[in-house]
Order: structure tokens, then sequence, then C-alpha cells
């Protein structure tokens, strides 16, 4: 599994470069991204290079929102097809905000995080 | 039992979570390659990708290496799909009931991180059966082209 953290100031951006977020990641995938953003700022998780969301990669990315706690924010960004559909039919998209894009985020995140 | 057309797409396979990810690698291909639509492939591997590690995780324990059966027979209505496995039976013989659990974006600390795959399949799915038949578990569904899928 490929996790990447950028450092954007107000937020950070976790990127996900593996195609599957599913069963065979997500315990990886949580204990990655908890090192990943222990510095305490907001964060956009980039989800543009995934192509495919199982339910238990769903529940990995709950497990990384609610172990943020509740004085930090989480957004999610390019919402494959897929991705987008496990989210409806859960309506986890009522939980993140989801932007189309990266730059979206990094954009709504305010000037410092767009720079 | 009724006389059924070879499957379009079969894999008889090791149950594994590793293998259930490659194996859907192999069959959204497939799908490709037989021209199914990209959302009708979509909503599949959604599905399979539920039932597939159900039997890895809960017929089988996580003990890997054990037959996973899968089928799938393009037809006018949708996709049909069977699954079989030589695993434990569903507790209680039957299907999980399946409700989507509760969302509440207020109460952040109670979402759920978990049971969303049955919710999931009985969402997407039609003319959704499970047996048991000397010693497998069969489940078989159809993932229809119109509607939600």
């Amino acid at each position: 599994m490929n996790l990447t953290f950028t450092d954007h100031g107000t937020v950070g951006v976790v990127h996900i470069a593996d195609p599957r977020l599913d069963a065979s990641i997500a315990i990886q995938f949580k204990e990655v991204f908890r090192t990943l953003t222990a510095g305490g700022a907001d964060v956009i998780l980039d989800l543009s290079a995934v192509e495919f969301l199982d339910s238990s990669g769903l529940g990995a990315i709950v497990a990384v929102y609610k172990a943020l706690g509740s004085e930090r924010h989480m957004v999610l960004a390019g919402l494959q097809p897929p991705v987008e559909k496990v989210m409806t039919l859960t309506r986890m998209n009522s939980v993140f905000p989801i932007f189309p894009t990266l730059a979206a985020a990094l954009l709504a995140a305010g000037p410092t995080a767009a720079e | 039992m009724s006389v059924q057309s070879p499957p379009d797409i079969h894999h008889d396979v090791p149950a594994g979570i590793g293998q259930v990810r490659r194996l859907l690698d192999v069959v959204r291909a497939e799908m490709h390659d037989h021209g199914v639509a990209s959302a009708l492939s979509d909503t599949t591997q959604i599905i399979l990708a539920e039932v597939l590690n159900n039997v890895v995780e809960h017929a089988y324990g996580f003990v890997p290496g054990h037959p996973m059966v899968l089928s799938l027979r393009f037809g006018l209505d949708g996709i049909a799909c069977e699954i079989r496995d030589e695993g434990k039976p569903m507790p209680w013989g039957g299907l999980p009931a399946g409700i989507m659990p509760m969302v509440d974006r207020e109460k952040p600390e109670e979402l759920p991180e978990g049971g969303f795959g049955w919710a999931l399949v009985r969402d997407l799915t039609c003319d959704l059966r499970y047996s048991r038949e000397q010693g497998c578990n069969r489940l078989t569904f159809v993932v229809p082209r119109i509607g939600r899928a």
C-alpha cells in the first residue's frame, strides 16, 4: 500500500496511490494514516487514484476519521464512480464534505492551503 | 435440477483476502472484454467483494486455501452470479438481515465502521438466495441492468 502525506499548513493531504482500498489493506491503511496525520491539522483524503472501495475500506475511512477526534475535520476529494456509489448507498456522503478534485478541496481549505 | 448454460465467467480459486483482490481485478477485465457497461460492472464488483470477503472471513474463518467458486452468466435482465464454498454454513441457516447501519453526522463518535456488507448486497441484487447443499454454501443472485444498478 502506498500512502503519502503533503503538508499544506492549515491542512494536510493524504494521497492513496493504491487502486483498491479493500479488506486486504484496510488495517494497514488505518495504521499508516494515523502515523502520517499525527501532526494535528485538518485532513484532505485524496481518493483520486482509488478505483474501488469495499465495505472494509469504507470502515477504515470512518475509523481514521473518528480517530482524528472532534476538533479536526476531514474531507474527501476525487471520488471515482464506484467509490462514490458506495459512499452514497451507505449515506457516508452525508458525513464527509466531498470535493470533485484535490485542487477544489485545497481551494476550499483557504488561501494558505491552495498555494 | 434445472439445466444451465455454461457460465460466461468461471473461477475456482483458493480462498484468501489477497485472492479476492486479485480475482476482482481479473473479473473486472473479463466483464470489460464481454462489453459489460461500466456502471453494471462497478455494481457487480461491489457485491462480489462483499460476498467473497464474507466467504474468506466467516465461512473459512480466514484460513486460506479452501475452494471458492464463482460463476457469472450474462442475461437480458442482468448478470446472474453464483458463489460456492465448502466452509461453515451461515449462522441460523439463512442470510443476515442486512439493514444499512444508521449514519448520523452529528455524532461522529458513533459512526458505524462495519455492518455495510450485507446491506449493500441486499440493496444492489435481485433474487438473492442461499442454500446449503451437501456441505457446501451456495449463494445466487442477479445484478440487474436497470434500477439501482
